[in-house]
């Protein structure tokens, strides 16, 4: 008698975690509970800085993008990956080119309610980003009168006083919880 | 009471660990991307598209359960930096294979993959990559360039050269149709199918002129364009990528060069008939797959994902780079599905599962592909396209196996 209760007592032990485990999951993408959390650009900083010298000098530049991450959810949620892409205003000319599309996988908890930080490094290369400009966008870069070679030095000199905008675009952050996860799409500009 | 807290401890551990459990197996896989370099103009988008199809994999049912965890790094065309970031592939996400992508790169770190035996799926679709015997672990998605370069060659040499009412003349006269190469001399990619359309060129009977060097980031080839006039080709063969491409259509069209042109896929996708415009027109070129939202089985999916996952990026904007991402991806689920299936989730089993597809095709416009243990080539079926009214149509479908059986399966191997 005393076994079938403890086997009663366990049936029952079981079926209400799974339930309790059930209630407990958030949904993610198809039962739409899960709720994206706020991905915002708080600022841009210049990580480490070397004068801009022509080629065959190869000069990095390297900037630090600084994201504010809320999370509206009762639960935590934790980042799995991390994107989005940067583009440059030719100076004095009010047009944008994307030039590098930066990706992490670090793993960081935001708590319910919390607002966390996350900082994401990114190199450009003096010699690269002319080619880049090339390919992508050669005919723009053309029909604005500027060469590419111009354009990095001016991006190169003028960083210091963000002289010109930043603006990140495409940007897409993935959460995950309990097994779960929710995607977040976010732009933002640099100066505000 | 003492029962009571025993069955809310047992049942919360438990709900922890069934929440934990769900979705904690991931099968690690690093895909190597050019956001930046000079190829970016394609590969940006094909990064979309394996992004966005790796959530569609995971999103139905995964690896026979297991999510994909992606590691995806942009090496802007470098090959040092690929080197390096293979090394984080292997050495810290210990991926279980890897999405490459250049010919220079994966060319570069082939006899190290093939030591590690790491089942390496390459966008380069350079021929050299194909032959078992000199490189086990590498794989392509895509039909290889030297038999694309073939295809569209015997595609324009039988739908044009034969048929075109504007070469009747020199046909009657017995001309040899004359042929000249575009593309970067110092580029991996672009030389690789050199050798095998010129070979074909012979085995077609044309006449080979003096090659011309174009680098891809090319935005003025008028010098080269002048050289090979002085040769008066009836066919231009294009080996770069698109907007270098581009640059070369408009500055043959200025210049009244005269002839028609053939593109390697990685050169022929939508942003061409945008940047090149009328130039473009009558332009035959290869593509590995359908076009983007081109209506076939998958598409839906395709354009659904892109749409929820990257509101960003416009819908015209997308090329068909997103859905060679796509391929790609599900080529390598379909092989890991294959040796998870076996218990055999490591290397030497992702290998043996690619060699084990037959006849298979994800959807997508992607000819039937077919792996062996003694050919990488996946498939002899290409299809040829050229563009009319600013859009491509499909000109002719060619199956090199079949025209050519002694040369596909005795010669053309692995160049």
């Amino acid at each position: 008698m005393r076994n079938r209760v403890v086997i009663a007592e366990g049936v029952v032990a079981v079926v209400g975690a799974l339930l309790a485990g059930c209630a407990a999951l958030p949904r993610g993408d198809a039962g739409q509970a899960l709720r994206p959390p706020q991905v915002q650009l708080q600022r841009v900083e210049v990580a480490s800085y070397f004068p801009y010298a022509p080629p065959p000098a190869r000069v990095p530049l390297i900037l630090a993008f600084i994201y504010n991450i809320t999370n509206p959810n009762g639960v935590a949620v934790g980042l799995e990956d991390f994107k989005f892409t940067v583009a440059f205003e030719a100076v004095g000319k009010g047009e944008f080119f994307p030039l590098i599309t930066p990706i992490v996988y670090e793993r960081l908890w935001t708590p319910p309610g919390i607002t966390n930080q996350l900082r994401v490094t990114a190199t450009l290369d003096s010699l690269i980003v002319p080619a880049t400009l090339a390919v992508s966008a050669g005919v723009r870069v053309q029909r604005i009168g500027l060469k590419p070679g111009e354009m990095v030095k001016d991006w190169w000199e003028k960083i210091g006083d963000f002289a010109y905008g930043i603006r990140v675009t495409e940007g897409t952050a993935l959460f995950t919880s309990n097994g779960l996860n929710v995607l977040s799409t976010f732009e933002g500009n640099f100066p505000k | 009471m003492h029962r009571t807290l025993r069955f809310v401890v047992a049942g919360g551990l438990l709900a922890v660990a069934l929440a934990g459990a769900v979705g904690a197996e991931a099968i690690r896989l690093g895909p190597l991307n050019d956001m930046t370099g000079p190829t970016s103009d394609v590969g940006k988008d094909v990064a979309l598209g394996i992004r966005e199809a790796v959530k569609y994999v995971n999103d139905t049912g995964g690896i026979n359960g297991k999510r994909i965890r992606l590691f995806l790094y942009d090496y802007g065309y470098r090959v040092p930096e690929a080197i390096t970031t293979y090394k984080r592939f292997r050495d810290f996400d210990r991926v279980v294979a890897v999405l490459g992508w250049g010919t220079g790169d994966t060319e570069a770190l082939s006899p190290t993959v093939n030591k590690d035996r790491m089942p390496y799926l390459s966008h380069s679709f350079s021929a050299h990559l194909t032959d078992p015997r000199k490189t086990p672990y590498n794989f392509v998605y895509g039909t290889d360039y030297s038999s694309n370069a073939r295809a569209a060659m015997t595609a324009w040499y039988d739908e044009i050269w034969l048929k075109d009412p504007r070469l009747r003349r020199d046909r009657e006269r017995g001309v040899k149709p004359r042929f000249v190469a575009f593309y970067a001399f110092p580029v991996p990619y672009a030389s690789a199918p050199i050798k095998a359309i010129k070979d074909h060129a012979r085995l077609l009977g044309f006449e080979i002129g003096a090659d011309q060097d174009v680098p891809l980031t090319a935005l003025d080839i008028k010098s080269q364009v002048l050289a090979a006039k002085e040769f008066r080709p009836h066919l231009v063969w294009h080996g770069n990528i698109t907007m270098s491409v581009a640059t070369a259509l408009k500055d043959a069209a200025a210049l009244g060069l005269g002839a028609d042109h053939i593109v390697n896929n990685w050169g022929y996708d939508e942003n061409l008939l945008k940047l090149a415009g009328p130039a473009a027109e009558g332009v035959i070129g290869i593509a590995v797959n359908a076009f983007y939202g081109e209506k076939v089985p998958l598409m839906d999916k395709v354009a659904e994902y892109a749409r929820r996952m990257n509101p960003g990026v416009p819908q015209e904007n997308r090329l068909i780079r997103t859905v060679q991402g796509w391929v790609d991806v599900l080529l390598m689920a379909e092989a890991l599905k294959r040796a998870d299936r076996a218990g055999k989730l490591n290397g030497p089993g992702i290998k043996e599962a690619f060699e084990t597809i037959r006849d298979w095709t994800p959807g997508l416009g992607r000819t039937p592909i077919t792996i062996t243990p003694t050919d990488h080539r996946p498939g002899s079926l290409i299809r040829a396209y050229i563009v009319r009214k600013g859009k491509f149509e499909l000109l002719k479908e060619i199956n090199l196996r079949q025209r050519w059986p002694e040369k596909w399966d005795k010669e053309w191997l692995g160049w």
